[in-house]
């Protein structure tokens, strides 16, 4: 394991500058459709200490989540925001749930109900099968570790977050909010000082692992909040992919997801980040997902995204190093009064860097899809390339379909394309496969399959299998209504 | 005529011809073939003068002149003309605009050329809504072709180098070309082709046949040579 | 309501546009100075005095425009025409020149209006353009040095088509804003501007596609030197309850010496779309291409200025605006001296 010098710093910022600029968040005009997110209800400084202290956290964490829970108050509601949804933050009883489990390694430790909302989730099945390594988070704490001898023997760690701060608190302090400050916005801050759960991964030099290790993330009740927080550090040559996984069973109220993932991937190192969300639809989702990738090093991040009310997610990444390259697929589905905020954001901040951002959308039933990206050249970026691609396809009248991109070249020496289209449900093609022998809603299913094919490719197979599955459960009927 | 003299070939450093030498006459056909990587193109690149593609020994002469240095819009006005395997892409420039541009430099007025043009698309099946679109952009296999063939016969060069000229176009296509060439070499133009199938030299004969590989002249020969490797592909020469 | 509190601005953390507190100082320095600039002629078109109807612009939201309403500018209606060209001289002098200019157009005939724009005083003008259908109409502006000026152009589109291209020079930091309404038309639009001398350009468009059929396809072309920046953003909306509607909304830029920010926002309310897309490119020609080019008797120079002409015609329909932008463009080039 390798040792991590003490930085003569106290302050969590001070000293190391990564370079970052600041992600530039577009000021939408005001507009009468249009929103505010809201949140009321205080986060007292109390509460933000017990947490600290129940987890025994040393004190620069401590003080760091203090910090940003003060920027938090202070901090306007980010004006890109654009739907309203109230979030009250004292009718979240529950900011922080310590589920009354012991946490297990095996599952047969695991009290029965919780293993049995888990083997519905066949998540015991899937660890058996074809992971390294399962996290599950239940609430606001990781009650199940599944570190197979292979990841052992490979010097692999993969330890619940909170174990890591103290286990190993060189390699936190030098990467926690690094990738990804507080001081970014509102969310990120409300993050930083609530933060409970999350794993650490870290893959020592020229270690490559062969499966994938996945982090599961359940929400048991309503009106409850869940900021985990997972920080997966890749050493140089090292590979690695990790499957975060979401779900929440139908609540009646709302809950709200505010989670991080900060990835450091050294030189020459290969990280691939998949996310499959699939929250109930009461659950106002914010994912910050950010990533730094170093000399020759390629981060992928490919994001599922079918559940929740309001999510909004835009996995970035900061191409430091030069030869870095990153790629970003994301799908999301949108349908009912579901608001899908995504997109990527990409900066290449040296030399020969190279980007490729998918993004599929399916809109229906007054769902609205949002894409948001960001392709930013720095100055000196010499060479680089970047191509972003987004479709969305509506599928009624009802619904929107947005697309906001950014594209700001700093350096003249680049090659940047950003194109996007918004289709609807082809009629002509629709009647192609019916008088082919299809019934509608097959033709329909058909026709939304190959929309998301390039994504689907990208997912594990079995996740794969369920988005399709999803997808047609979720659309199948579309084809029906004339 | 067209002269290579004792030519080396290298691109990023890597000698990817090695002295290759051949001459092709007024009026003449000069068939070059070989295994995919033998350095065809990369012959008919440096000829033409591609910046990646150095010509690092020997020289290449047309019509008694060095322009081994020139660049290639230079070598174009002196007649010798590149029928790209692969044409690239160019969006924004349509075929017409570039047929223009290029009568323009060479200080023939423009107009006048549309009309040529369209009678040309015509002569050579090529759709006249290509014409306005982007250079190749979208094109299919045969398209492209059938795009290159119009600017050689608009271009009327005297010198021309032809990559896999046939690869990709229908039987009518190839008659095309075959018919093209027959009809310019009857007019002292010299060709070198280059072709991987035997297709073209269906309908046309060839003085000479040379087959490259690795960069190298492993063989020289007449028709019986095309012969022999349409039987039995390239081993025993190679 | 104080300018201030109506600010929609941009985001403060985006250092390239034009800062509109800046801007304010300067209209501020302007007026101070009580400097009147120098006044505004017209050639080859029949000024018909003050605007009968009270001045009308659409969307006037931004602090830009709400400083322009003001500075009690002067309006002039100008009807372009009979001859192709008509001319607007605008001497703004060093002080400070506020304008309204309703341009129309009365007939189908293409239209070339050019505004030579001298001193380098601050301009703050509103162009509205009204014409009936089939209109074509060709915008030349040049703006030389001088202080942070801020164009308004507005155009409505009801019931027939037009096109109107938009070829614009300037060596001073300039914000334009635009605002295009099309009703059950259709519109195309071509705006290119070249940003020299270390200038900023910031040109923001608010479009909307509405009613049956509506088509409204806006292609830019931003070309930054001499150390510029250019920015091209917008949204074009299609409207909810448009039928067949075809939105595109393409942004190329060509960095010869400079930085390039596009940010071409569609937002799309109903799935009656016929078309509906939108993209932001930088161009870079590779070694291939000149190559090819050059394969054909092209000079290196020939060669970029056939390659960069064909971006100026890039959406635009009409053969006679085409030409006219190629010509109009190549002598930008040749004055900037191409690589080659």
């Amino acid at each position: 394991m390798k040792r991590f010098r003490e930085r003569g710093t106290t302050g969590w910022c001070e000293g190391v500058s990564l370079g970052i600029e600041n992600l530039p968040f577009e000021e939408l005009p005001e507009v009468s459709y249009r929103h505010r997110l809201e949140i009321t209800g205080k986060v007292s400084r109390s509460l933000v200490e017990e947490i600290s202290r129940v987890k025994k956290e040393p004190e620069w964490m401590r003080n760091l989540r203090l910090r940003a829970l003060e920027f938090f108050e202070k901090a306007r509601i980010p004006q890109w925001i654009p739907f309203i949804e109230k979030i009250d933050l004292d009718e979240i009883t529950s900011l922080y749930v310590k589920p009354d489990v012991e946490k297990a390694e095996k599952w047969e430790d695991l009290p029965e109900e919780i293993r049995r909302i888990y083997e519905k989730l066949k998540l015991p099945e899937s660890y058996a099968k074809y992971l390294a390594g399962l996290t599950s988070v239940l609430d606001s704490e990781s009650v199940f570790i599944g570190v197979k001898d292979y990841l052992r023997k490979l010097g692999v760690v993969m330890i619940p977050m909170e174990e890591a701060v103290v286990k190993y608190p060189d390699l936190v302090r030098e990467y926690f909010s690094r990738v990804f400050p507080y001081t970014d916005h509102k969310f990120a801050a409300l993050h930083y000082a609530l933060w409970s759960g999350g794993v650490l991964v870290y893959v020592p030099r020229n270690v490559k692992v062969a499966y994938p290790v996945e982090a599961f993330f359940f929400v048991g009740r309503e009106m409850e909040g869940q900021f985990e927080h997972s920080l997966i550090v890749a050493d140089e040559g090292s590979e690695i992919v990790f499957i975060e996984g979401c779900a929440a069973p139908r609540l009646m109220r709302e809950s709200f997801h505010d989670g991080m993932v900060e990835i450091y991937a050294h030189k020459a190192s290969k990280v691939s980040f998949i996310t499959v969300q699939n929250w109930s639809r009461n659950i106002v989702n914010f994912n910050n997902k950010r990533a730094i990738a170093e000399e020759g090093a390629t981060v992928d991040w490919v994001e599922g995204s079918i559940g929740s009310k309001f999510t909004v997610t835009y996995p970035s990444t900061i191409l430091r190093g030069e030869g870095s390259n990153t790629t970003s697929t994301v799908m999301s589905i949108s349908r009912g009064g579901v608001v899908k905020d995504t997109g990527s954001k990409v900066i290449h901040a040296a030399p020969r860097t190279t980007s490729r951002v998918t993004s599929k959308s399916i809109v229906a039933d007054g769902g609205v899809s949002i894409y948001r990206g960001l392709v930013q050249v720095n100055k000196g970026a010499k060479g680089s390339a970047s191509y972003v691609e987004c479709e969305s396809l509506i599928l009624d009248e009802k619904s929107q379909s947005h697309t906001y991109p950014i594209v700001h070249l700093l350096d003249d020496d680049a090659n940047v394309g950003h194109e996007a289209s918004t289709v609807k449900l082809d009629e002509d093609q629709v009647f192609y496969l019916t008088s082919r022998g299809l019934r509608r809603n097959e033709a329909v299913s058909l026709i939304i399959h190959g929309f998301i094919r390039d994504v689907l490719k990208k997912l594990p197979f079995e996740f794969a299998v369920m988005m399709t599955r999803v997808l047609d459960a979720e659309f199948g009927e579309y084809g029906g209504v004339g | 005529m067209l002269e290579v003299d004792n030519v080396s070939v290298e691109v990023n450093g890597v000698t990817v011809v090695r002295r290759v030498s051949l001459r092709v006459r007024r009026g003449e056909i000069v068939v070059l073939m070989g295994p995919n990587g033998s350095g065809k193109t990369s012959l008919a690149y440096a000829i033409m003068g591609h910046p990646f593609y150095k010509v690092v020994e020997g020289r290449v002469l047309l019509e008694g002149e060095d322009v081994t240095k020139l660049p290639p819009h230079e070598k174009a006005r002196r007649g010798l003309f590149l029928f790209f395997q692969n044409p690239v892409e160019v969006r924004g420039v349509s075929l017409l605009d570039l047929i223009k541009a290029v009568f323009e430099a060479g200080g023939v007025s423009g107009a006048g050329v549309e009309k040529l043009a369209l009678e040309t698309a015509d002569k050579v099946g090529l759709k006249k809504t290509l014409l306005t679109r982007g250079l190749n952009e979208g094109f299919s296999g045969g398209e492209k072709k059938r795009s290159e063939l119009l600017q050689a016969i608009l271009l009327k060069p005297r010198c021309l180098i032809m990559d896999e000229p046939d690869s990709g176009l229908d039987v009518e296509g190839v008659r095309l070309l075959a018919d093209f060439i027959r009809e310019r070499t009857g007019e002292g133009a010299c060709f070198l082709l280059i072709t991987h199938y035997p297709n073209l030299l269906n309908y046309v004969t060839p003085s000479k046949v040379l087959v490259l590989a690795k960069g190298v002249v492993k063989a020289e020969g007449g028709m019986e040579l095309v012969e022999k490797i349409s039987r039995e592909g390239y081993n025993g020469l190679v | 309501m104080s300018v201030e509190e109506g600010f929609i601005g941009d985001s403060p953390t985006i250092k390239h546009y034009i800062e509109p507190r800046e801007y304010l100082k300067d209209v501020e320095e302007s007026r101070r100075e009580g400097l009147a600039g120098g006044g505004v002629s017209v050639a080859g078109g029949v000024v018909s005095g003050e605007a009968g109807s009270a001045w009308h612009a659409p969307g006037c939201s931004s602090i830009y425009c709400q400083v322009h309403k003001t500075l009690d500018p002067e309006t002039l209606v100008v009807d372009a025409g009979p001859g192709p060209h008509t001319r607007v001289d605008i001497d703004v002098g060093e002080g400070l020149l506020p304008l309204n200019l309703e341009l129309s157009l009365l007939d189908p005939s293409l239209r070339v209006v050019e505004f030579n724009v001298k001193g380098s005083g601050l301009l703050s003008a509103w162009v509205r353009i009204r014409g009936g259908s089939g209109r074509r109409l060709v915008l030349k502006l040049n703006l030389p040095k001088g202080r942070t000026s801020y164009i308004g152009v507005s155009e409505e589109c009801g019931g027939y088509s037009g096109e109107r291209a938009v070829i614009l020079e300037s060596s001073r930091a300039l914000r334009v804003e635009e605002f295009i309404r099309v009703e059950s038309s259709s519109f195309r639009v071509k705006n290119i501007v070249v940003a020299e001398n270390g200038s900023k350009l910031d040109w923001e468009t608010w479009g909307t596609a509405a009613g049956d059929s509506p088509l409204l396809h806006l292609h830019g072309l931003a070309v930054s030197t001499g150390g510029s920046t250019t920015a091209l953003r917008g949204v074009i909306s299609i409207h909810k309850n448009s039928r067949r509607g075809s939105v595109v909304y393409g942004l190329d830029s060509i960095q010869l010496d400079g930085r390039s920010l596009m940010q071409p926002k569609l937002e799309v309310y109903t799935s009656e779309v016929k078309e509906a897309r939108h993209y932001a490119r930088n161009v870079r020609f590779t070694a291939d291409q000149l190559f090819y080019l050059s394969s054909r008797g092209l000079s290196t120079r020939e060669a970029y200025f056939l390659l960069l002409t064909g971006l100026a015609k890039t959406g635009v329909e009409d053969p006679e605006v085409s030409s006219l932008l190629e010509h109009a463009f190549k002598q930008i080039l040749l004055k900037l001296g191409l690589p080659g």
